[in-house]
């Protein structure tokens, strides 16, 4: 491919490459409704965005749970909305936990403990069912989570409301015709492109480190990376997300995570952009003044979606006994014990630093805010020049 | 209200930077317009005298002087909005306008007079330059570091400002070319020459203060009583082990008999610092013995509070130093006191053949507990 020029569109197969916690690989039906899900999520949330003061949020209802025959499918759907469904107007710091404009996902079904378990499955949310708010009959569990993601499991269906925007109704026999009306590749291959720039945005962030302590989200501050980004990395020779061959084999997993990791974010660029233009009409300022005032906001929304999508990987918040350990370490060593918890071939079990609220976030690892904010700075760019490649 | 006192109120509160210039030059100030009088009639005085062979240089000068003149009024006038809304940016140029209109004066006044083919003018104006220079060279010198600490953008209205040559300390309020106008905590109002902050030293904790660094320095110092330091005992090693708060907090490795409970204390209060959440781990949390005093041992806790402003800052802090008290009891540790003048007569070593009739309770002491507390022995 001729350097800086991208002549069509980059599908590969990435789900394939995730296997279980204990390496064994996950049924190609598992693979197959996750992309399905993908697609079908997508497309039917890519008009969904709100503006930072706008009191509504998005409500998911997934049908078709309890059919034996449907369930795996759309539970895929429930965790597709779980890393999809995140808007910058939520309130992760307000009191009242009911005002914080959770992105709610109901599962319509009448054996909720079963779903519960399945839930908690590596193919599904796994880990994000032990942090996020979620409820089944009149139990509530984590009632003050900071996710920004809330399950509820009903036994009847709310009544479909069609005036509401930002109601959705998934149903099983919904998201096969939508998928039986694409081209196959459109379903069970992902345009990689976006997810590439995302993972070359993150190396700047790691490459740029000697940034003075103040004002984290101060755009000025990251002007120089933008610049690098835009006329550097973005002109790099386009290359494949899941490239094998420049992975070492012990490091395959962990690389399979950070590059899903990077598909995730990506998929997140549009209503990203889609919220700004929002905000632009009701402000009457430019897009690039738009960019710069919601930095902040955005950099936290990236950061809830990312705590969401670990979750699902399997990744978990440090236990009391890792924080300990780590607080009893300092300089490099502590360094190293962070990188040991998050890297698959040293750990049983997965764990990082960084899963905690923002706020928190902002206290225990202030350093790394800067990969937030570099993504949300270099998203205009990426999308212009996907759009630009495109026509 | 007569109509163009209306009309000029209207527009200076407008947006439009230039319907904020048309409404301060209509506004009517009468001293200010009596002073122009005053100036154009001294001018017109000296161009008489200069060239008297050209009055019309008495024309020109007067309408150069109003010129510049009417460039003050509305930059002095803007000033006070440009404040008031945070302008930053306004703020600054209407403040060089007025800087590039007394640059015009000159250069006009030189070009009126001829300075070229006039060496006794030019003599005479280079010598009234020079002693104006050297009276008003605080002044020059104000405005180089106003445009120093402006373009660097180191000053700004409302910022937070300690200025310990001259006792300063509080929120910057006016800034001109020349001075700066600072509301002092005790509610006092001080205004100084801007240059004392390019020549001098001052600290702008304003970023601080509005939560855009890590923290705002929590650095204090407790002195335990050497007195209280012994090994834990097993029981104690049990009665900490029953505490929730305290495990939640302590590695269960380091909690074993025969360590100093100082040292249990430190690493205890060390990990709760770092679970707080309203301490922030970077750039840096230590706690820390220092060196040994007359008094006792220091412990010092050096950690950042992520709230910057003032009362939450405060109250924070407060909170930590209560449970630094607090539990300080579980791991039977107690901060030193002076003696006081009670504690005197309620202690156990008495000066006086009979004890005090106001003392405290038996158990008071319990190092030096005596069975006996308050029988005089019998030394016969």
């Amino acid at each position: 491919m001729e350097k800086g020029k991208i002549m069509s569109k980059q599908l590969e197969k990435p789900f394939e490459f995730l296997t279980k916690k204990d390496g064994s690989v996950f049924s190609s039906e598992t693979y197959k409704n996750w992309y399905m899900a993908h697609a079908y999520v997508l497309d039917k949330l890519k008009d969904t965005a709100f503006v930072p003061n706008s009191d509504e949020y998005l409500h998911v209802v997934v049908t078709n749970v309890d059919d034996e025959k449907s369930r795996p499918l759309m539970l895929s759907v429930a965790r597709q909305v779980a890393l999809t469904a995140h808007y910058i107007n939520y309130e992760e710091e307000n009191l009242d936990e009911k005002k914080r404009k959770r992105s709610v996902i109901t599962l319509v079904s009448s054996k909720s403990k079963e779903i519960v378990a399945e839930l908690k499955k590596d193919e599904y949310l796994c880990n994000l069912m032990d942090y996020c708010k979620y409820s089944y009959g009149s139990t509530v569990i984590n009632k003050d989570s900071y996710i920004d993601i809330e399950i509820e499991i009903v036994g009847e269906a709310p009544r479909e409301n069609k005036e509401n925007k930002n109601e959705f109704f998934f149903r099983g026999n919904e998201v096969v015709s939508f998928c039986n009306s694409k081209f196959e590749d459109e379903i069970y291959s992902i345009d990689t492109r976006k997810a590439v720039f995302a993972s070359r945005m993150y190396d700047l962030g790691a490459e740029i480190d000697n940034l003075p302590y103040e004002d984290i989200h101060s755009t000025e501050r990251y002007a120089v990376a933008i610049d690098v980004f835009q006329f550097v990395k973005m002109d790099e020779k386009m290359r494949l997300l899941m490239d094998e061959s420049r992975w070492k084999k012990h490091e395959k997993q962990t690389k399979v995570l950070e590059c899903l990791s990077n598909l995730f974010c990506s998929d997140c660029f549009e209503p990203r952009a889609k919220a700004v233009r929002l905000y632009c009409e009701q402000e009457k300022i430019s897009e690039s003044e738009a960019w710069k005032r919601l930095n902040f906001l955005l950099s936290k929304s990236e950061h809830e979606r990312w705590v969401v999508e670990k979750l699902i990987l399997g990744y978990k918040p440090m236990n009391d006994m890792q924080r300990l350990e780590y607080e009893s370490q300092f300089g490099n060593s502590r360094k190293q014990y962070v990188k040991k918890l998050k890297w698959l071939s040293e750990s049983k079990e997965l764990s990082h630093i960084d899963l905690c609220s923002f706020s928190n976030l902002r206290r225990i690892d202030p350093n790394n805010m800067k990969y937030d904010s570099f993504l949300v700075l270099g998203i205009p760019e990426i999308l212009k020049r996907i759009n630009d490649d495109d026509n | 209200m007569n109509i163009f006192t209306k009309i000029s109120k209207r527009s200076i509160a407008s947006k439009n930077i230039w319907r904020q210039i048309f409404g301060a030059v209509i506004q009517w100030q009468p001293k200010s317009f009596l002073l122009y009088v005053l100036l154009a009639l001294a001018m017109s005085g000296i161009a008489l005298i200069i060239s008297p062979e050209k009055p019309i240089n008495c024309l020109w000068l007067s309408l150069l002087t109003l010129a510049v003149w009417l460039t003050i009024k509305v930059g002095r006038t803007l000033a006070n909005t440009f404040s008031l809304r945070k302008e930053e940016e306004r703020i600054t140029w209407s403040q060089i306008a007025i800087l590039i209109a007394i640059g015009f004066w000159i250069i006009g006044f030189l070009i009126i007079f001829d300075t070229k083919e006039n060496p006794k003018i030019a003599a005479a104006v280079a010598l009234v330059g020079s002693v104006l220079s050297w009276i008003f060279q605080d002044k020059i010198k104000g405005v180089m570091a106003f445009l120093h600490l402006r373009f660097h953008h180191l000053l700004k209205v409302d910022d937070w400002i300690i200025v310990p040559s001259i006792n300063i300390d509080g929120e910057i309020k006016r800034i001109t070319l020349t001075s700066v106008t600072v509301y002092n905590w005790d509610t006092t109002t001080s205004t100084f020459p801007i240059s004392t902050l390019y020549s001098g030293h001052f600290q702008n904790l304003q970023n601080m203060t509005e939560g855009k660094t890590y923290g705002r320095r929590m650095f204090l110092s407790f002195i335990f009583d050497t007195g209280w330091f012994h090994s834990v005992t097993q029981d104690e090693v049990n009665k900490l082990k029953e505490r929730a708060d305290v495990m939640k907090y302590l590695p269960q490795y380091e909690l074993k008999a025969g360590k100093l409970n100082a040292q249990l204390y430190r690493l205890y209060l060390y990990h709760w610092l770092m679970s707080h959440e309203h301490i922030s781990q970077q750039p840096r949390l230590i706690v820390r013995w220092l060196e040994q005093k007359p008094e006792g041992m220091p412990l010092q806790v050096y950690a950042f509070i992520t709230e910057g402003s003032l009362a939450p800052f405060e109250w924070q802090q407060s909170q930590i130093v209560e449970h630094i008290i607090k539990s300080s009891e579980w791991f039977n540790m107690c901060l030193y006191q002076s003696p006081s003048g009670y504690d005197a007569s309620n202690s156990n070593i008495f000066f006086a053949e009979e004890p005090a009739s106001y003392r405290k309770g038996e158990d008071f002491c319990p190092l030096f507990k005596n069975p006996n507390y308050g029988e005089r022995e019998n030394h016969e």
